[in-house]
């Protein structure tokens, strides 16, 4: 077998992370530290902690109407999938492949920032919710039927959208409710535009 | 009679199951869940591999309905997808061999909705010019069909690809290159796709080693996009590149050290057919990232494994409408020690430190932030006898989360999540094996400026749990499965006084049972029957009391089975219905079926 040749001569270079870390310990001058901050100028918008399910869906509502991306954000877990209507899916072939946390925070990103004032008006209603035990936590799946409309006219988009969402819900390790999977059909009524073709008209479709 | 369709076609699917065998595997999936149904079917066939000749031909049928909500106006809706291929391959030598490729797919939404149809037919030629070299060149007719109101398309023409690979060995280094062009070209859309890729590994003296590798892929598609009545033909062009240059080398005492720097760049670009715009140019987005990482590993005293990691990276994001744009820094460091203390011990500790930084250029976008987390876990594991064994595992978490902006910063908050997770395994006999577990652990989340305003948001969350798994398999395929849980957990407001201050808000507590036994009824027939039961109470706390809030009670029952048919292939179903009380809500039940066939030939 061939020698092994060293590079450096340190010894014990595995503790280096280690004393590393302990440089990173808070109230030491390091790379780590955050920036500070000035006092808050207007409040969070409207807010309740997702202790309970049904109180991330109207998180997301709020957030939709007040246009505040964190409490959208807040809403949605860092595995979210999201999965279009059928009909949107192929009218906008490419747009929702692999669509996840980043694509939705970008296009609700998007929405929010395409308009001032009292632009976005959603409303979820008539919502059935199951519940599934598990020992870690609980999941519930969420059927609701929404109501948009987004006055903007800087991309071409759907003003308003109509249809029913299935969301599945699940409680981390905060006590805090996220959605996981986002299920979205349009309106079984004809004409109607979808929460899915909204997002395809900012995402680029 | 259209919705008769399915059920003819899968009696055609179980027809041709029960002809003599030509087919390699059948299979057939009914699932319901509430008012979801879903079909699908697929037969598959691949002739025995002869010297010279192969065919194989596949078929795959699906449906999906959603009956309407009762009380609603609308219509069911409906989703068809038929799918149909053929191949045949033939070597003509030992470094060549031709295909033959035809298929076809339908789909149909709402009955007609929309109707979209594709056809291929394509030839191939395999070429292996040089040992580790492959060169492959397909063309042929393609022909794309979209039924939609009074926006009907029809496509035809070309599809094409060529595609080489070559990966030689080079003074020792392991290359591997590919390029492959591929994609379609038909009367208004066009499809292309291009990979450029390289890869080199080459080992250096003294057990050192470097690698580099590059990716260059363009995906470009020319669709119409958007509503039907709003349709526009664009230009997609998704353009990814990437750059990796790593180096590893040994150190003393069984140590390696891992260099890398790395470097990416992500668009999505629009245009129109005949050329740049800037409307639908500002969809455009790009995101580049650069970075540098090391690690350590190694065993510095013996029975101590060691490893630390620390990385760097830097990107921009870089959206058509600048308000959104990004500057995004994040460092890690982590670290880990492990060790087996005496045989019947073993410790690990880790833990890692990260600071996110986003940075948005324009000045209306308040999102300016920082994000510092920090990690520590500890795990600890007895085996006190071949019977019992316990591990203990003891979590901390802090996040702290900084948006500088006065308009954002009352969000401003730190979480710090401790939990403590001891479980015991016991194993009395091997047919008998119950793992007890438990766990406590409390979240506190404290605001920054909560002391600035009157409705107070720090708060803390506890849990406490129980859970009893007991599964005893004493032979064959008859297992008995039990499962105990028990959760309970409280929220409180914080508040900042001389100390900290908890109020009360709510407590909840949660039990659930469930018991499933596996039994096989004969020797191709297995049955699962299993139930369930949770209980859920919430409890308010105001007015100096605790206030029942509501009860949420599910009970479950279900069946699942297996029947192995004679010949390979085998038949499960599985049916399961829910029924929930909640305190003010009507009773609710929930069915689900589903059935499986797959036979193999």
């Amino acid at each position: 077998m061939r020698k092994s040749t060293s590079l450096l001569p340190l010894p014990l270079l595995s503790l280096l992370p280690c004393l590393l870390l302990l440089l990173a310990a808070p109230g030491c001058d390091n790379p780590f530290s955050t920036r500070s901050a000035e006092e808050p100028s207007v409040r969070r918008g409207t807010w309740e902690d997702p202790v309970f399910y049904d109180a991330v869906l109207r998180n997301l509502e709020h957030s939709y109407n007040e246009q505040i991306i964190d409490n959208f954000t807040d809403s949605i877990s860092e595995d979210f999938r999201f999965f279009p209507d059928p009909v949107d899916a192929a009218q906008n072939p490419g747009i929702f492949d692999d669509w996840g946390f980043e694509q939705e925070r970008d296009v609700t990103r998007s929405i929010f920032s395409s308009g001032s004032g009292s632009f976005i008006d959603l409303a979820l209603v008539d919502t059935t919710m199951e519940v599934t035990f598990y020992p870690s936590g609980d999941t519930v799946r969420a059927e609701v039927i929404y109501a948009l409309s987004v006055d903007q006219d800087t991309v071409s988009a759907p003003r308003h959208a109509a249809g029913r969402a299935i969301f599945f819900v699940s409680e981390g390790s905060d006590g805090f409710w996220k959605v996981y999977r986002w299920e979205d059909s349009k309106a079984d009524y004809p004409d109607s535009s979808s929460w899915g073709a909204l997002k395809a008209g900012f995402a680029g479709g | 009679m259209p919705k008769a369709k399915p059920i003819l076609v899968s009696l055609a699917f179980l027809l041709a199951w029960t002809l003599p065998a030509l087919a390699s595997e059948f299979g057939l999936t009914f699932d319901r869940d509430n008012r979801t149904y879903r079909w699908n079917n697929f037969l598959q066939y691949t002739s025995p591999a002869g010297p010279r000749l192969q065919a194989r031909v596949r078929g795959d049928l699906s449906k999906v309905l959603i009956k309407k909500a009762p009380g609603s106006t609308g219509s069911d809706r409906w989703q068809d997808h038929v799918d149909l291929s053929a191949g045949l391959d033939a070597r003509i030598n030992d470094w060549s061999s031709v295909g033959l490729v035809l298929s076809g797919e339908r789909t149909s939404l709402n009955r007609g909705e929309i109707i979209t149809r594709g056809g291929l037919l394509a030839s191939s030629l395999t070429v292996t010019p040089l040992p580790r070299a492959t060169l492959v060149g397909t063309l042929g007719g393609k022909l794309d069909q979209k039924e939609q109101s009074d926006l009907d398309s029809r496509e035809d023409g070309l599809s094409y690809g060529l595609s080489a690979t070559w990966e030689p060995v080079i003074s020792g280094a392991r290359t591997v290159l590919e390029a492959d062009l591929s994609g379609d070209r038909l009367s208004a859309g066009h499809n292309a796709s291009r990979t450029l890729a390289a890869s080199i590994d080459r080992p250096l003296p003294g057990g050192s080693r470097i690698t580099l590798s590059f990716d260059d892929r363009l995906d470009a598609r020319t669709n119409l996009f958007g509503p039907a009545d709003e349709t526009v033909l664009k230009r997609q062009d998704r353009i990814y590149r990437a750059a990796n240059l790593s180096v590893e080398a040994p150190l003393p005492l069984d140590h390696r050290l891992r260099l890398s720097v790395s470097s990416s760049d992500r668009r999505i670009e629009y245009s129109l057919p005949q050329g740049p715009d800037q409307e639908v140019a500002r969809q455009n987005s790009r995101k580049t990232t650069k970075g540098f990482s090391a690690g350590l590993q190694g065993r510095p005293l013996g029975k101590w494994s060691l490893s630390g990691d620390f990385s760097l990276e830097q990107g921009r994001h870089d959206f058509g409408r600048d308000i959104n744009d990004e500057d995004v820094e994040e460092i890690f460091l982590g670290a880990r020690v492990s060790t087996g203390l005496s045989p019947r011990d073993s410790v690990e500790v880790s833990g890692q430190v990260t600071r996110s930084s986003f940075d948005p250029p324009h000045p209306e976008n308040f999102n300016q932030r920082d994000s510092f987390t920090s990690a520590l876990k500890l795990t600890h594991s007895h085996r006190f006898s071949e019977v019992l064994r316990l591990t203990t595992e003891a979590v901390a978490n802090f996040t702290h989360l900084v948006y500088l902006r006065s308009q954002r910063s009352a969000n401003n908050n730190w979480t710090r999540n401790y939990g403590l997770y001891p479980s015991v395994r016991i194993r009395p006999w091997p047919s008998l094996t119950i793992d007890q577990g438990f766990g406590i652990a409390a979240n506190y989340t404290e605001y920054d400026f909560d002391d600035l305003f009157t409705d107070i948001r720090s708060n803390i969350f506890r849990q406490a749990r129980v859970s009893s798994d007991v599964r005893y398999h004493p032979g064959n395929e008859l297992e008995l499965s039990f499962n105990y849980t028990y959760r309970t957990e409280d929220f409180g407001r914080l508040i900042r006084e001389d100390r900290w201050v908890e109020i009360l808000s709510w407590d909840k507590s949660y039990q659930n049972f469930d018991l499933s036994v596996a039994y096989p009824v004969f020797s191709r027939l297995t049955i699962i029957p299993n139930a369930g039961y949770s209980h859920r109470r919430e409890y308010e706390h105001r007015q100096g009391g605790r206030h029942f809030k509501s009860r949420l009670i599910s009970k479950r029952i279900g069946l699942r089975g297996r029947v192995r048919l004679r010949s390979a292939g085998d038949i499960a179903f599985s049916m399961s219905r829910s029924v929930e009380n909640a305190t003010d809500i009507p009773e609710r039940t929930f069915d689900r079926l589903q059935l499986t066939i797959q036979q193999f030939f």
